[in-house]
């Protein structure tokens, strides 16, 4: 056997070498971000969310009618000022209530500003009186008496019905009215059912059915292109327009915007207070402190947040006197209410942070580490910030990204039961109610804005999830 | 337990008591008088006043309304004809609860099936399923979804009726006819129940069936749906009871603008009526009940807790 001598040499023990650790070394957020990044709901919800913040943001500084040389910047607030091709001013009226018209899309029948419209026969007939000047006064609707008097019928709809909706042999749409009163049986064409109140026009509309709902009432259901009625075929509005003629696509954003700006200031407010109070009850747990602070919360915990919520916001005169006496500068009255608002939202938010809080403070407090950092001579203050706080950190995180979609959830709320902010105001909650007001109508002033209240609930509820999952130690 | 008992029944008259203080003292705050109306004169206005006795110091008038309490007395509506707040909480009440326990208990016994089907057939197309339906639950509030069945179900399809209707033999609204009425409410509602209880119920189970006894049970040789029916479902359902009380919170607040949607002649149109017009009485009132529900739920859940569960039932009701 002959074997080289050199197989026979020392390996390199290297002790420091050994004890380098191969992968890269994660701090805990990037760790949980890259388990995040795992999640494909947390995923596509971070997705949604950052179209829907960067839409929020760049969105409502849309220059509108391309027309307008002057670029008015559509307001959330106010009616648009746009010049006709004459360049007078469109009148307010004109522009109110708009279904949505995007350009391209109206092409395939969607966003193509057709809204179908239900109206009672009676509203029809009104324009079926001869156009003089006389009858021009009386068709008003404020001259609604007036008109009774003259024609000798009774303003009631169940008095005037409609026999009869057909085409006749050269397709025009006919109609035959009886009016009750009197016997009388009256042919007129669709075509003259134009009046300043029911502003429909010759050709302009396209006769879908009628029906006569469980009142007797004869209801006519019709389809019209409202940007042709109203002559002003050469705007878009994206979302349409409102009854004050403010235009909802600006409105939605802004309204993302406010909502997302009430349900972030109430979460700081909740969780600073609800960290500090927390925090404090924790470290004093089992004495007298802890237990005077803990029954506390629990008296207002016993207070349906609803309760203290509605009577706040009942009063909010004097609280909003009271906000302008102490603020250094001048408030405007829409802040004033956002404030009040948010106040409200925090009224009781606080008290589950402050517990959860206090139950986690109180099992890290007695670990070993935190005696540890004791004996070698850590102040309090020490104590809670580096050694107890750190490890709370995680589980305050999800439960912050949980209360959002709550708070969104709680101001539209707030808006539906009339304690909410006011129009002009935009925020999703005062959208959605003034959809629903429009939904026979209009559905698209309903649709869309709830739509996006949901994605953005949703997206930050999947979001929420993931935090839970990639944080949670146990998960890893 | 006993003791608990009745540490937590004194806790809710004290609880009780500073509502109504807060409340009372703070509704003094609130701008205006119950009779502010363009068409009364001043000479009417402070007749009003004295007729209900609104001109007294207010501790005068918080030392009277405390004693009509006590004494079953929560005063009356100066906007609806000097009603006593208790008969129009009582008259309406009815609606309200018949919304919502339907609400209640369909949505917790649809969510603690849906619950229980995916944690026992877990990570298949029915957990998924149950996952998604339980984050679109909390994401839809209640009345967006109430608004889109009334476009869709009511409007467009015509399937149901728009408005509740209150059962009236003499308008032909038959028991049936009042229930299928009430469908579309309760579900809105139930909905946010039924997501809740889901996920409740999965992450329960998935726990109870991993754990040592039912491994114990299948060793013994029992099937597998035995021991799903007799020894997981029972376990996994007690701690469920606890998110009953939260839940029920949660449905008065939404029930509150589901009652306004299906024009439900409930409690939300009294609160809010009352808040916009100054009536103090029967804001305290409705204020009052709303709290007093709370409170009984929350402790009736806490004390059946102690009840159902044997581990907490034996340590002497540290619940």
């Amino acid at each position: 056997m002959n074997i080289s001598k050199g197989k026979f040499v020392f390996t390199k023990s290297d002790t420091a070498a050994a004890e380098k650790l191969s992968a890269v070394s994660l701090s805990f957020w990037q760790d949980a971000w890259r388990r995040l990044k795992l999640n494909k709901a947390a995923m596509f919800g971070l997705g949604i969310l950052i179209i829907i913040l960067l839409v929020a943001i760049i969105a409502p500084t849309r220059m509108v009618n391309q027309k307008n040389e002057d670029g008015t910047v559509y307001k959330y607030d106010a009616a648009p000022i746009i010049l006709d091709e004459d360049g007078v001013e469109i009148a307010k009226e004109r522009l109110a209530f708009l279904p949505p018209r995007v350009p391209g899309l109206e092409k395939i029948g969607i966003f193509d500003g057709v809204a179908q419209i239900e109206i009672g026969s009676y509203d029809l007939v009104i324009g079926v009186l001869p156009k003089t000047i006389e009858f021009n006064d009386l068709r008003k609707i404020t001259n609604k008496q007036a008109l009774i008097d003259k024609l000798g019928i009774p303003y009631h709809p169940y008095d005037i019905n409609f026999k009869s909706v057909y085409e006749d042999e050269n397709d025009v749409l006919m109609a035959d009215i009886i009016i009750v009163k009197t016997g009388e049986e009256v042919t007129i064409t669709f075509d003259e059912l134009s009046s300043e109140y029911t502003k429909y026009q010759q050709g302009n509309f396209e006769f879908v059915k009628s029906t006569i709902d469980k009142y007797g009432i004869e209801m006519i259901k019709i389809k019209a292109d409202y940007y042709e009625i109203k002559n002003i075929k050469n705007l878009y509005f994206w979302f349409g327009t409102d009854k004050l003629a403010l235009d909802i696509w600006t409105r939605v954003w802004i309204g993302v915007r406010v909502s997302l700006i009430i349900a972030f200031a109430s979460l700081i407010i909740d969780f600073t207070l609800g960290i500090i109070y927390g925090t404090i009850a924790g470290f004093y747990g089992g004495r007298m402190l802890d237990t005077v602070m803990m029954r506390f919360t629990e008296i207002i915990g016993s207070i349906p947040a609803l309760v203290l919520m509605i009577i706040f916001l009942a009063i909010q005169d004097p609280i909003s006197a009271a906000i302008n006496s102490i603020s250094p500068v001048p408030l405007t009255v829409p802040v004033i209410r956002l404030i009040i608002l948010i106040l409200a939202m925090s009224l009781t938010g606080w008290i589950g942070v402050a517990r959860v809080v206090r139950a986690q403070i109180l099992k890290l407090r007695d670990l070993e580490y935190v005696l540890a950092s004791r004996t070698l001579g850590a102040s309090k203050a020490r104590l809670m910030t580096k050694h107890l706080f750190p490890n709370i950190i995680g589980q305050i995180v999800v439960m912050a990204t949980f209360t959002i979609p709550g708070a969104i959830f709680y101001e539209a709320f707030l808006t539906f039961i009339g304690l909410g902010l006011p129009i002009p105001m935009a925020s999703l909650g005062v959208l959605v109610k003034d959809g629903y007001e429009a939904i026979q109508t209009i559905p698209e002033m309903l649709l869309i804005p709830a739509l996006i209240m949901v994605m953005l609930m949703l997206s930050i509820n999947l979001l929420a999830n993931g935090l839970r999952d990639a944080l949670d130690p146990r998960m890893r | 337990m006993v003791r608990y008992t009745i540490q937590r029944i004194a806790l809710i008259v004290l609880t009780l008591f500073l509502i109504l203080t807060i409340n009372f003292f703070l509704l003094r705050l609130m701008p205006g008088t119950p009779f502010d109306n363009p068409k009364i004169t001043q000479a009417q206005k402070e007749l009003m006043m004295r007729k209900y006795n609104l001109n007294d110091p207010p501790f005068v008038q918080y030392t009277r309304y405390l004693k009509g309490v006590l004494h079953g007395d929560m005063g009356v509506s100066f906007k609806l004809q000097d009603q006593p707040v208790t008969e129009l909480i009582l008259s309406k009440l009815p609606h309200t609860v018949k919304i919502g326990a339907q609400a209640l208990a369909f949505g917790v016994i649809v969510g603690i099936i849906f619950g229980a089907l995916a944690a026992i057939y877990r990570n298949s197309g029915i957990d998924h399923a149950v996952t998604i339906l339980g984050v679109l639950g909390v994401s839809i509030p209640s009345f967006v979804l109430a608004a889109f069945f009334q476009y869709f179900l009511c409007a467009k399809l015509g399937w149901f009726p728009f408005l509740y209707s209150p059962v009236n033999l003499d308008k032909g609204i038959t028991l049936w006819k009042s229930f299928y009425s009430t469908i579309l409410p309760s579900f809105s509602l139930a909905l946010f129940v039924i997501s809740s209880t889901m996920r409740y119920m999965r992450s329960e189970l998935v726990e109870v069936l991993n754990s040592d006894y039912i491994l114990l049970a299948r060793a013994k040789g029992l099937n597998k749906s035995q021991v799903i029916v007799r020894h997981a479902l029972r376990n996994a359902m007690i701690p469920v009871v606890t998110i009953i009380a939260p839940m029920a919170i949660g449905l008065m607040t939404g029930s509150l603008i589901i009652e306004r949607f299906y024009g439900v002649p409930g409690l939300s149109s009294l609160m809010v009526n009352a808040v916009n017009t100054n009536d103090y009485f029967l804001i305290l009132g409705v204020n009052m009940f709303y709290s007093l529900l709370f409170i009984v739920v929350v402790l009736i859940v806490d004390l059946l807790y102690g009840i159902i569960d044997p581990r907490i039932r034996l340590k002497g009701g540290e619940a």
